[in-house]
């Protein structure tokens, strides 16, 4: 037994990980680092890489560079089965010719516990999941989330290092999928055990994650906090990934956190790092961060396209004076009762709330 | 009340027609060409010059020569399946999973292709490489390693060589078709959880192709215990199966009621084999669902 004191914050470390299929790069020098007990999200849109490096994580793939590390010891060479980690399939991946009390079983038989043992573990996580009554059953004769709870207490029952999830809320509806986030995010708090959650929901990946790592065409683009990555996108893709996100053109004036950006010829405030005075750049701003306001230096005259009332909140389309769309998002009433198309308003925001993101 | 019940009956035979029905026009000729020839045929081994009797099956099983040909009829069919699923399944496993899907077309080709050619042809194939001149003999000859050519034709190794090489696609090709429905992701699920290669076969891919390996088997064994040709042609008069001596007696000795009978006994026979096999193997995939999983 490892000492309290010995034992590493790291539990998952990939190092400039790489993987080609044939010309095509899937994954392309990738690192990561994740901490024991943490949930972290892998998001981005399809094809992106995500299902690969965690493929790649619980050796069903080999890298073609770079280095999987699983608490602490190297890995890439290590089969499948005789890896510390457990995967939790899209589909589930349940053996249909297996009642649900023997998948759930099937990991601790093949440790060769004594029968006792494997009965008790595989009911109590039965139990964990909200199963038991269904340890006869197969697989077939339970509903799309009661599979999906047998697929996790089938990897937790294991006691993984990690658990990977290969996007396993993808298969249900919205409104299960939503009860299941909270659970899943409920059940890893109790289980204690670092979670590596693939989505391309960025919701989910928010609701859920300690630290979420956005990706694009096979590459980490940002890894951080949601609520950081939310608030301070480094590129124009990651802002409109994770929520969305009005990105302007404009040319660099002032940097630093009151920094000032020229658009449409109005000096908007920024924050600008990463920039020099004169540099072109993005802006990106939250939809919710726009106000509306009458003439002034810092404001941006638009246009009134379009309305649309959502319920608790209201989106108006905004056109600038460059042609650039504006997307509002308000939840004051009287706002909204306001405003008519084909009016002319202005807008502007907090520099705090404005950032100059990379293309 | 009344009239409900007795519309009950009525109802339900509708009920049945109405899913039954895609069934009817192969139902007809089934009945047509099967069952009208062998309900024919029955009684034929029922009746000598005429009159009804039991002669026929008492001269069936009381001579032992019947026996010996029954014997090696089954004992042929039942290797040959073996063979056949032994070596089949490997084939069947490697174009499913290994082979990259771009030869793949290539290689389920080159299963079929076989069953382009008549089994005459395919069966006077290995008369060419097992015969005493044959390719075989005059090889190991040719390198020194016999001083005369073996007798490798007309025995039953030959004649269980010749039906594997001719059956072998059928089974291949059955156990395929269940094995591209078995979703790969299972098999690393048993890899995932801790099983081994080996381990995640006997576990998760054999019992879940079991169907496959079912349905292959008995076509297998079926189109074996039928055939004519092969035996005829690999075995010789000495190694005689079932379908030669029903042929003998119809169309040479003409002692139609003995075909008859020995055309019953073999299918009697036949059947009870297959519901045996059906019973034992359903058994044993329920068996290796309940806790007993463990000692599968
Ligand atoms: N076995 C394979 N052979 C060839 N290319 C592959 C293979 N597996 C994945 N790819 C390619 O690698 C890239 C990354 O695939 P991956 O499955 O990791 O994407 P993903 O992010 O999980 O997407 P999704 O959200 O759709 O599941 C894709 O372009 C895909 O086409
Ligand atoms: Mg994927």
């Amino acid at each position: 037994m490892p000492q309290r004191g010995e034992m590493s914050e790291t539990i998952v470390r990939l190092e400039g990980v790489s993987k080609r299929y044939g010309a095509a790069d899937a994954v392309r020098d990738v690192s990561l680092v994740v901490r024991r007990g943490e949930f972290v999200s892998l998001l981005g849109p399809s094809g992106c890489g995500k299902s690969t490096i965690l493929r790649m994580i619980g050796g069903f793939e080999q890298p073609d560079a770079g280095a999987i590390e699983i608490d602490g010891a190297d890995v890439v060479d290590v089969p499948p089965n005789r890896r510390p980690v457990n995967l939790v399939f899209q589909s589930y991946a349940l053996f249909p010719h297996l009642s649900v009390f023997d998948n759930v079983a099937f990991g601790l038989r093949r440790k060769r516990l004594p029968r006792s043992e494997v009965g008790e573990r595989t009911r109590r996580f039965l139990a964990l999941a909200g199963l038991e009554s269904f340890g006869d059953r197969y697989p077939a004769q339970l509903s799309g989330g009661q599979q999906q709870r047998v697929a996790l207490a089938r990897a937790l029952v294991n006691q993984p290092k990690v658990l990977l999830l290969d996007e396993p809320l993808g298969a249900l509806d919205l409104k299960l999928r939503k009860r299941m986030q909270v659970e899943l995010k409920q059940l890893q708090r109790e289980v204690g055990i670092s979670f590596i959650y693939v989505t391309h929901d960025q919701d989910e990946a928010l609701a859920l994650s300690d630290r979420i790592a956005v990706m694009n065409q096979g590459t980490i683009l940002q890894y951080d906090a949601g609520r950081e990555i939310y608030d301070r996108p480094r590129t124009e893709f990651v802002a409109n990934f994770l929520g969305e996100a009005n990105v302007l053109r404009g040319r660099v004036l002032a940097t630093g956190p009151a920094g000032i950006v020229e658009i449409a010829g109005k000096s908007m405030p920024a924050t600008v790092d990463g920039a020099r005075p004169g540099d072109a750049a993005s802006v990106a701003i939250r939809p919710e961060s726009l106000e509306l306001r009458a003439e002034g230096a810092d404001v941006l005259p638009c246009v009134v396209e379009d309305r649309v009332f959502l319920g608790s909140s209201f989106v108006v389309y905004l056109r600038t004076a460059a042609g650039e769309p504006l997307m509002l998002r308000g939840f004051d009433r009287r706002q909204l009762d306001g405003l008519r198309t084909g009016e002319a308003v202005g807008v502007t925001w907090r520099a705090d709330l404005a950032h100059v993101v990379a293309p | 009340m009344t009239a409900a019940a007795a519309m009950a009956p009525g109802r339900r035979r509708r009920g049945v027609l109405r899913e039954t029905w895609p069934l009817l026009p192969a139902m007809v000729l089934l009945l047509l060409v099967f069952v009208l020839p062998l309900l024919l045929i029955l009684p034929e081994s029922f009746t000598v010059d005429g009159k009804p009797t039991l002669a026929v099956y008492e001269s069936i099983v009381g001579d032992g020569y019947y026996w010996s040909v029954i014997g090696r009829s089954f004992w042929i069919s039942i290797l040959s399946t073996l063979v056949c699923l032994v070596l089949g399944f490997p084939v069947a496993y490697y174009l499913v999973r290994l082979v990259a899907p771009s030869r793949k077309r290539w290689v389920y080709m080159i299963v079929i292709a076989p069953l382009f050619t008549s089994a005459v042809i395919r069966s006077l194939a290995w008369l060419v490489i097992l015969g005493r001149r044959g390719i075989v003999n005059e090889g190991l000859l040719g390198l020194g390693l016999i001083d005369a050519p073996l007798r490798l034709l007309y025995n039953e190794t030959a004649v269980v060589t010749g039906l594997v090489y001719i059956m072998i696609p059928f089974m291949v090709l059955t156990i395929a078709a269940v094995l591209e429905n078995v979703d790969g992701s299972l098999e690393e699920a048993a890899r995932d959880l801790g099983a081994g290669a080996f381990g995640t076969f006997c576990r998760v891919t054999f019992p879940l192709t079991l169907p496959g390996v079912l349905a292959g088997s008995f076509l297998v064994f079926a189109l074996c215990l039928s055939s004519y040709v092969t035996p005829a042609l690999l075995g010789g008069g000495r190694n005689k199966v079932m379908a030669m001596l029903i042929f003998e007696q119809f169309m040479r000795v003409f002692n139609w009621p003995l075909g008859a009978g020995i055309a019953c006994v073999l299918l009697a026979v036949t059947l009870l084999i297959i519901w045996g096999y059906n019973r034992v193997l359903s058994r044993r995939a329920v068996g290796s669902r309940g806790e007993g999983e463990a000692m599968l």
